[in-house]
């Protein structure tokens, strides 16, 4: 038999193991994805990678701009948060405090919004959504645009919003609610007088974190995003988003050639865009009052 | 006694399982289909042998054959020069043999209610020139044209823009979509795209354009006329002699007259006799 002690020990070391594990894992890829992104500058300039909107990778005389790419990447994520944040969080506040026995319903159907395989919301997207758009929307002149895949996204997203801000706003200690409305305050005083300045950084943090999760979201895009790597002058018109590129353009990508170290790069950039976010939600979690008891 | 009896015919039996042949067919997504058809009845005759096929692209395929992860690589065009050289590199020599061939359909949408263009008309729509379908035709409306194209990854891809444009560039607006499927899809719903498919998926959604005043059906491929057609290749690592064994006696069936009608079945054309 193996003492007590031997035995916290083995499990402790397992547990730090498994964390150092992780750690290794993510500095790995950060090293392999700067290690066959940077060769890049070497042939192309920093400049024209940032700012030329020519993505040519596979002609003779290649260029390698991303710049309508990136376009594509915040055009959808922006209209993406337009749709689902004011959406997420009126739900998320009827969750958290006006739902009684329609509360568990509602949470079952989020949670199979959350499960729904981002493959099949794009097919339906791409049979449906863009015919209705076509016979419906004048100025359309493509199904597959920036407003098709951001409506699907925002199904995509509606889930992540929800659940994270609905905890934000459960944060919020019931007596202070209770103590608001009772001093007479309206409903509609005490949610924005209240509720959503405590429960400020946690919603915050929600969004950053849906946020991460749109712009690295790559099968949806790559379906209804229409894949045109233009710049875009109104949501009906076709973008080809960053991550929907790598997607689309990796399999047929010659090891150690330019067009490979300029995928690699927009991995690198998505990596980085991630880190941020990350880090800010990090930030925001930690200054927050969320009252953890 | 009977325990080792049993244990040495589950060897025996794990043994074979092993011996008994996988072929991996990776490449071209062109062929796929019609792989696939030919994998179906060669497993319906060959109930052994396993068949795993990819695919992915045909230079996923000139990759797999170098690495020696395929027995069969799957190509719609022929092998690029840098290619050659890895092979050479390698010390290998790969075999081409051509299977089938295809024709590319340029697709629209029926009620746009043209039935002929040309190869240079394409061009110009494919480059961004032909803005409106009024430029084309002036009895078209004034509406811009929608152009679909596969992702760059896609061999149909490289072998149309090659035909059409030369060395032109496609224009930023021409949307790349990642299957032909979504390209049938989009060009059914609107009625003022364009796109282009390989023959063997075209619907009756969508009507295949004559280019040159030459339909795009199996006939004309098999005479030389239509001109958006190409070769399907199977390439073999044949570094040492051909290959034996199932490898080669899949490729001998798909070249067999009833492996040829098979190419109808997936739309593409016989490039053989066929009875």
């Amino acid at each position: 038999m193996i003492g007590r002690k031997k035995r916290d020990l083995v499990v402790e070391g397992f547990i730090y193991l498994a964390a150092i594990l992780t750690t290794v894992i993510v500095a790995g890829i950060f090293f392999f994805l700067f290690k066959d992104g940077l060769p890049l500058f070497g042939e192309v300039s920093f400049k024209e990678f940032f700012t030329s909107p020519y993505w040519y990778p596979t002609y003779e005389d290649a260029e390698y701009g991303i710049f309508a790419l990136l376009i594509g990447t915040l055009s959808v994520t922006g209209l993406t948060i337009l749709f689902s944040i004011p959406l997420a969080f009126a739900s998320s506040i009827f969750l958290a405090i006006f739902s009684d026995k329609s509360r568990n319903f509602i949470k079952s159907i989020v949670e199979l919004m959350a499960g729904l395989p981002s493959v099949v919301l794009g097919a339906f997207a791409l049979k449906y959504i863009s015919k209705w758009i076509i016979e419906n929307i004048p100025s359309a002149w493509t199904g597959l645009n920036i407003f098709n895949a951001s409506l699907v996204l925002s199904l995509l997203s509606l889930p992540y919003f929800i659940t994270l801000m609905e905890d934000a706003i459960r944060a919020v200690p019931k007596t202070q609610i209770e103590g608001s409305l009772s001093l007479g305050v309206s409903w509609t005083s005490t949610i924005f007088r209240v509720v959503i300045p405590q429960a400020k950084s946690g919603i915050f943090n929600a969004m950053i974190l849906g946020i991460n999760r749109i712009i690295g979201e790559t099968m949806i895009v790559l379906m209804v995003a229409g894949g045109a790597a233009m710049v875009p002058s109104g949501i009906f018109d076709p973008v080809r988003p960053l991550t929907a590129t790598i997607a689309g353009e990796m399999g047929e990508t010659e090891l150690g050639s330019t067009h490979y170290f300029a995928l690699f790069m927009i991995g690198v950039i998505l990596l980085l865009f991630s880190t941020c976010f990350t880090l800010i939600a990090s930030k925001l979690k930690g200054s927050g009052k969320i009252d953890k008891r | 006694m009977k325990k080792i009896i049993a244990l040495a015919l589950i060897s025996l039996v794990l043994v074979g399982s092993l011996v008994a042949s996988t072929i991996v067919i990776k490449g071209s997504n062109t062929v796929y289909p019609i792989a696939q058809l030919w994998a179906e009845d060669f497993k319906a005759m060959n109930p052994e042998v396993e068949i795993s096929i990819e695919g992915a692209g045909s230079s996923t395929g000139y990759k797999a054959l170098l690495e020696g992860q395929a027995d069969i690589a799957d190509a719609s065009r022929w092998i690029k020069s840098k290619e050659v050289v890895a092979m050479n590199e390698a010390g290998k020599l790969f075999v081409p043999f051509i299977v089938a061939y295809d024709g590319i359909a340029v697709i629209v949408n029926p009620e746009l209610g043209i039935e002929n263009i040309t190869i240079e008309q394409l061009g110009e729509i494919y480059s961004g020139k032909l803005g409106s379908w009024k430029n084309l035709d002036d009895s078209l409306d004034n509406k811009r044209i929608v152009v679909y194209s596969r992702d760059n990854a896609s061999g149909t891809y490289e072998y149309f823009t090659e035909t059409v444009l030369g060395d032109e560039r496609l224009a930023p607006q021409v949307q790349m979509l990642p299957s032909t499927n979504a390209i049938v899809e989009q060009v059914s719903q609107n009625k003022y795209a364009i796109g282009y498919i390989g023959m063997g998926y075209l619907t009756d959604t969508v009507t295949g354009l004559a280019v040159e005043g030459v339909l795009p059906t199996v006939a004309n491929v098999n005479s030389g006329t239509y001109p958006i057609s190409r070769p399907l290749f199977m390439w073999v690592d044949g570094t040492n002699g051909l290959p034996e064994g199932k490898v080669m006696d899949f490729i001998k069936y798909a070249l067999t007259p009833e492996g040829q009608a098979r190419t109808l079945d997936a739309g593409y054309v016989n490039a053989y006799g066929i009875e």
